[in-house]
């Protein structure tokens, strides 16, 4: 097909347009857009809930390190849910900045680029949210039974909490590693599915829109 | 004065309304070119217009509608693109028996020009359809690189890539006929 049969082709169906029904303006009237599905809305839900559970974690925190000054470990411990709590908070905001600012009325690839870029971001900071998880319940778990029952979690464990630590920090860059080789093509499903659940696919995709946009650039 | 903003709403949703039916066409060309079949197509259409009624406020009446247009109608086709296939991660390539343009009530589309068309527009990535269309369309360099977001030197190398894979298209559909018109 030459460029020319593609205009003429192109022109037969702008002619079949012209008796294609109108479009439903009914919804306009009826001041219904509110309601229309928005592909970011899930998104700036899940963002919302993390600021609620960031700021649970500052109440928690808080509540620890102001009220357990004479242990330094829950000292340490309701400052550690504290930052985490507003790092989460951040992260959202961060992500809520993101959304706000698409603007669909910018250029096609400006737009382009900030939804791969937002979905990166998203991606990333989810990773951090909850891959810390795996020395992160240590100090949230300490908190949470010194805000619950008053014990010192600290002071009733003993070497635990060492293991506790050489576990999680093992777990963490487990989670890592596993996470750098599934990248490399050639792996069975079930290493593929594992690594796309903790957000691999996800990135990847980010990734290969933001190739291509450099690629149409270029 | 609550009267007054509801009138105002009132006046603009009239002037959205009328100016989408003058433009219907850009919201229909788009949808048929990103979504493959009728329920997707309408999908994608309402939701072009939904977004481009929620972006109407800031639309600078001293400027183009139809590049507005454009923008959203491509930015929100080429989303919906991406969240297809991520959805259909079978990725089907193109078949005319589902393609929804092979059949015109039901009967298989006439016309081997459109059929070509469609087939070669599921080949190419979304940012390449969207060029396509705009040429397809006659807008100016100047109009697709404001469009799209690129320089117009870059606009005139990225038309003559897209013309030349056009020709490349062309000349393989060509050797492959005569293949199988000798082993006929």
């Amino acid at each position: 097909m030459q460029f020319d049969d593609m205009k003429s082709a192109w022109q037969t169906l702008d002619r079949r347009l012209e008796q294609q029904h109108a479009l439903n303006l009914q919804m306009f009237r009826d001041s219904r857009t509110d309601k229309a599905r928005s592909g970011l809305r899930p998104l700036f839900r899940g963002q919302i809930v993390q600021i609620f559970y960031g700021m649970a974690m500052i109440l928690l925190g808080v509540s620890v390190w102001s009220s357990h000054a004479e242990s330094t470990q829950l000292l340490v411990s309701g400052v550690i849910v504290h930052v985490y709590g507003v790092v989460a908070i951040m992260l959202a905001g961060i992500t809520l900045g993101m959304i706000r600012r698409l603007d669909y009325s910018a250029p096609v690839l400006a737009i382009q680029k900030q939804l791969a870029q937002l979905r990166s971001f998203y991606v990333r900071s989810g990773m951090i949210v909850g891959l810390s998880w795996w020395l992160f319940w240590i100090p949230f778990v300490a908190c949470f039974f010194a805000w619950l029952a008053g014990v010192d979690l600290f002071a009733n464990m003993g070497g635990a909490i060492g293991w506790s630590v050489a576990v999680g920090m093992v777990g963490l860059l487990a989670t890592w590693g596993f996470h750098r080789w599934a990248e490399r093509s050639g792996h069975s499903r079930w290493v593929k599915a594992m690594n796309d659940s903790m957000g691999g696919s996800s990135l990847r995709k980010a990734q290969a829109v933001l190739d291509e946009i450099k690629r149409f650039e270029q | 004065m609550q009267t007054m903003a509801l009138s105002a709403t009132g006046i603009q949703r009239e002037q959205f309304a009328r100016l989408l039916e003058e433009h219907r066409k850009i919201v229909f060309k788009v949808a048929n070119t990103y979504a493959r079949l009728a329920d997707d197509r309408a999908d994608l259409a309402q939701e072009i217009s939904t977004q481009l009624w929620r972006a109407f406020p800031g639309y600078d009446e001293t400027r183009s509608f139809s590049t507005w247009m454009y923008r959203i109608a491509l930015n929100v086709a080429i989303s919906h693109l991406r969240a297809s296939r991520q959805r259909d991660a079978r990725n089907l390539p193109y078949d005319e028996s589902v393609h929804d343009d092979a059949l015109v009530d039901g009967i298989a589309e006439p016309d081997e020009r459109v059929r070509d068309l469609h087939r070669f527009i599921e080949q190419l990535d979304a940012l390449n359809r969207a060029l396509l269309i705009l040429l397809l369309e006659e807008r100016s360099y100047r109009e697709i690189a404001e469009i799209l977001g690129l320089s117009e030197t870059n606009v005139a190398t990225r038309i003559s890539r897209l013309k030349q894979r056009i020709r490349n298209d062309h000349s393989a559909k060509e050797s492959q006929d005569r293949g199988n018109h000798h082993a006929i």
